[in-house]
């Protein structure tokens, strides 16, 4: 019984805050690797460094941004969709499953004549 | 000397003693000390007093005579004198009358100008009287220096805290002197520059420290110079070339882990469904946060405190997939690997062979089919697979828990625990043996080969109500949990909640089911006595056999409010068949002779009383009694059917 669709999104949505955190790393490579060029007296390269440390400076942004919005989303469920937290979820209902399942096994082995 | 002409206008007399001059112009009291002492030396004592009010003097810069040394004064002296004059011939007769003369030179100028008589008589007294060629001083004048004298003390308080304070100063300059002068020695004679060193300076500065070396400073080459920025340069754009990298390496890595964990949390999301219990935890091997899943049945009704039923959900590298792996609260439990905890629960059924004693297998209780090996299993289902074959053996662990405590009370009912792992139900035809097993391939292997016995069935009946009944208790033991919070809530006594927890902890899953038997074989000893003693010898009869059903008068009598109770009520009422205490009733209908009533009750389920009545044609009840031995019950039966019936 897989988790409902909000709680795929929600997965869905986290990891993509990973991955512009992940992006974070590599604009960064990119912006180290431009400077290196301009220091080494390639002035070309200085619109490509600008770029870079923009692409940098808006993966981040988005990361936050979206970091704050699953947050919000997780205060917002509290107490309708999720358990709060201080409260511990209990394995009820293992009896009935169990019951039920013996049940089963015990029809099948009476109609087995 | 500039002072000279006024010494010879009219101040010369008084170079006789310049000390005094300094008496008056730097009158300090610590000088005063000194004039004391000069008082001995001084032959014209007497004089100072009269000099005091000349004011004019104390303002004479002849006070730099004080400081003349005598050999220079006497020249001084000599030389205003005029020319051949000895200093030997001086004095003081000479004096006087060089006093005197001028004086007479003053008188008329005196008496020339407007002056006061009696003053100049007083000075003319003055100098009979004292013969002393001073001046009188005024009464004014004397005022005066009373005045300056008082002064003075606060004059004397602040020159003599100058003086200590400058002698102070000259004292500290005097030791940085020496301190620095030591410090320089030290770096060439440590030893003498030590001894005049202050204890302070030796211990918070090292010797030769100060000294006068000279450091040469090579100043680079332009060249040089030039060399460095370019290596500096090299380095700088090495050390980002290498950050580019590094960071570069990082990012796909984390990319990789990403790929990964979102598989992982996809996995999650799809095999955990919201009825499971997953909580935050910590791996205890690697120490890395996990989820830990919940699936004892503690939540359920469980009472057992061996196995807390909680796994962590890791990722198996190898397989790539999600592993439930358990986790071993006991740390004395120890398990050479994971598959220990396999074990299920297996009833074989041995029937006794007539001729000989020995026993044969005839039924045996088959493999759970979640134990069957999967073939091409769906990989979706893993997960709950593995989550069920968890489930089902914590429950068959707790199973074996409660039957081997069972057991220990039922000893005398034919059951004996062989092992921690196998239990024997021994009944006189038969014994039924409930073992727990490991589960391995040879199991796997020959339940597949098995052919079916004839008491397979009966195996399997067995096993499947013992696991009922330990649901059962599981619901027996939420009823009183909701029971007891409820009585908590009414300040219920905690004897009578201990009380009941202990009855509700008592274990009822063979008992119920032996009881059934051995009750059963009971009534057909029973009937047997009956149809010897009675029924043979008793022409009119009519036998009735009931089971004494109870009511469900429990349910109904206490009316429940609590859904969750009633609903319990329920679930515990449909084993009522099983769980209460076996009784059955037999009534002998001897038509005009009355009739016998027998009851046969199982009060522990497994033993056997045996109460008889007999009622006659008139109603009367003649005995009501008691038999735990059937032989005595044969006897008096025997009795009564001697006695009343024919």
């Amino acid at each position: 019984m897989p988790q409902p669709e909000y709680i795929n999104e929600r997965l869905e949505a986290l990891n993509d805050i990973d991955k512009e955190l992940v992006i974070i790393l590599s604009n960064a490579s990119q912006v180290i690797g431009t400077l290196a060029g301009l220091k080494s007296g390639n002035e070309a390269m200085k619109p490509q460094f600008e770029s870079h440390v923009k692409a940098f400076y808006s993966s981040l942004e988005r990361a936050s941004v979206d970091l704050r919005r699953e947050i919000k989303h997780l205060d917002d469920n509290i107490g309708t969709r999720l358990l709060p937290i201080n409260l511990d979820k209990k394995a009820t209902g293992q009896d009935d499953e169990k019951l039920q399942e013996q049940l089963e096994l015990l029809e099948r082995e009476l109609k087995r004549q | 000397m500039d002072v000279k002409p006024v010494s010879e206008a009219e101040g010369v007399p008084l170079l006789l003693d310049p000390n005094l001059f300094g008496l008056f112009s730097k009158r300090t009291p610590a000088d005063l000390d000194t004039t004391s002492d000069n008082k001995e030396q001084n032959e014209q004592q007497p004089a100072t007093d009269h000099l005091k009010p000349h004011s004019s003097l104390v303002n004479n810069p002849f006070e730099t005579y004080e400081k003349t040394p005598l050999d220079q004064l006497i020249p001084l002296i000599v030389r205003s004198r005029g020319q051949g004059f000895k200093f030997a011939d001086l004095s003081e007769q000479l004096l006087l009358n060089e006093i005197e003369q001028e004086q007479e030179r003053n008188g008329i100028e005196t008496h020339v100008s407007d002056n006061d008589n009696d003053i100049n008589k007083e000075s003319e007294e003055s100098l009979d009287q004292n013969g002393l060629p001073l001046k009188r001083s005024t009464p004014e004048a004397t005022f005066e220096a009373n005045d300056e004298h008082t002064m003075s003390l606060e004059k004397f308080q602040q020159c003599k805290r100058n003086t200590i304070q400058s002698l102070d100063l000259a004292l500290n300059e005097s030791s940085l002197a020496l301190e620095f002068v030591s410090l320089m020695l030290s770096s060439v004679r440590p030893s003498a520059a030590s001894a005049s060193m202050s204890p302070y300076l030796k211990k918070n500065v090292p010797a030769g420290t100060l000294s006068g070396e000279k450091v040469l400073l090579n100043r680079p080459s332009r060249e040089e110079t030039l060399q460095k920025q370019v290596i500096n340069k090299g380095w700088k754009l090495r050390s980002l070339e290498e950050a580019r990298s590094l960071l570069k390496e990082v990012y796909l890595e984390s990319t990789k882990t990403l790929e990964k964990e979102r598989k992982h949390w996809s996995e999650i999301s799809h095999f955990i469904s919201n009825k499971d219990v997953v909580f935050k935890t910590r791996d205890k091997d690697t120490g890395e946060r996990s989820l830990g899943f919940k699936y004892g049945y503690r939540d359920s009704g469980s009472s057992y405190k061996l196995d807390r039923g909680i796994a962590v959900l890791k990722h198996n590298a190898l397989l790539r997939k999600l592993e439930l792996v358990p986790i071993e609260e006991n740390a004395k439990a120890v398990h050479i690997n994971q598959k220990n905890r396999e074990k299920f629960l297996r009833v074989r059924i041995f029937t006794k062979l007539q001729e000989e004693d020995d026993y044969i297998l005839t039924g045996e209780s088959d493999l759970d089919s979640l134990l069957l090996p999967e073939k091409d299993e769906d990989e979706e289902d893993d997960m709950r697979i593995q989550i069920k074959r968890l489930k089902f053996f914590i429950f068959e662990q707790e199973l074996m828990n409660r039957i081997l405590k069972e057991s220990e009370q039922l000893f005398s009912y034919g059951v004996s625990i062989e092992n921690e792992n196998k239990v024997v139900i021994e009944f006189p035809t038969e014994k039924m043996e409930v073992e727990y097993v490991q589960l391995n391939d040879d199991i796997l292997l020959n339940h597949q080969q098995d052919a079916p016995k004839t008491n397979d069935k009966r195996a399997r009946l067995f096993l499947v109500m013992m696991r009922l009944l330990l649901v059962v208790m599981y619901k027996k033991q939420l009823k009183g949990n909701i029971l007891s919070v409820q009585q908590s809530g009414a300040a219920a006594t905690k004897n009578t909640r201990s009380s009941n927890a202990s009855k509700l902890s008592e274990p009822l899953i063979i008992r119920p089911i032996l009881g059934k038997i051995r009750h059963n074989s009971y009534l057909c000893l029973l009937k047997k006595i009956i149809k010897d003693s009675v029924l043979d010898s008793v022409l009119e009869k009519d036998l009735r056999i009931s089971p004494k059903a109870k009511t469900a008068e429990d349910l109904s009598a206490s009316k429940i409010f609590d859904d969750h109770i009633s609903k319990l009520n329920m679930e515990i009422y449909a084993f009522d068949e099983i769980l209460s205490v076996p009784e059955t009733e037999i009534v002998v209908d001897l038509a005009k002779n009355g009739r016998l009533l027998l009851t046969l009750q199982s009060p522990n389920y497994c033993n056997a009383i045996t109460t008889v009545k007999y009622v006659d044609s008139s109603e009367n009840i003649h005995f009501n009694t008691r038999f735990s031995d059937f032989k005595e019950l044969e006897e008096f039966l025997h009795f009564i059917v001697t006695e009343y019936v024919n």
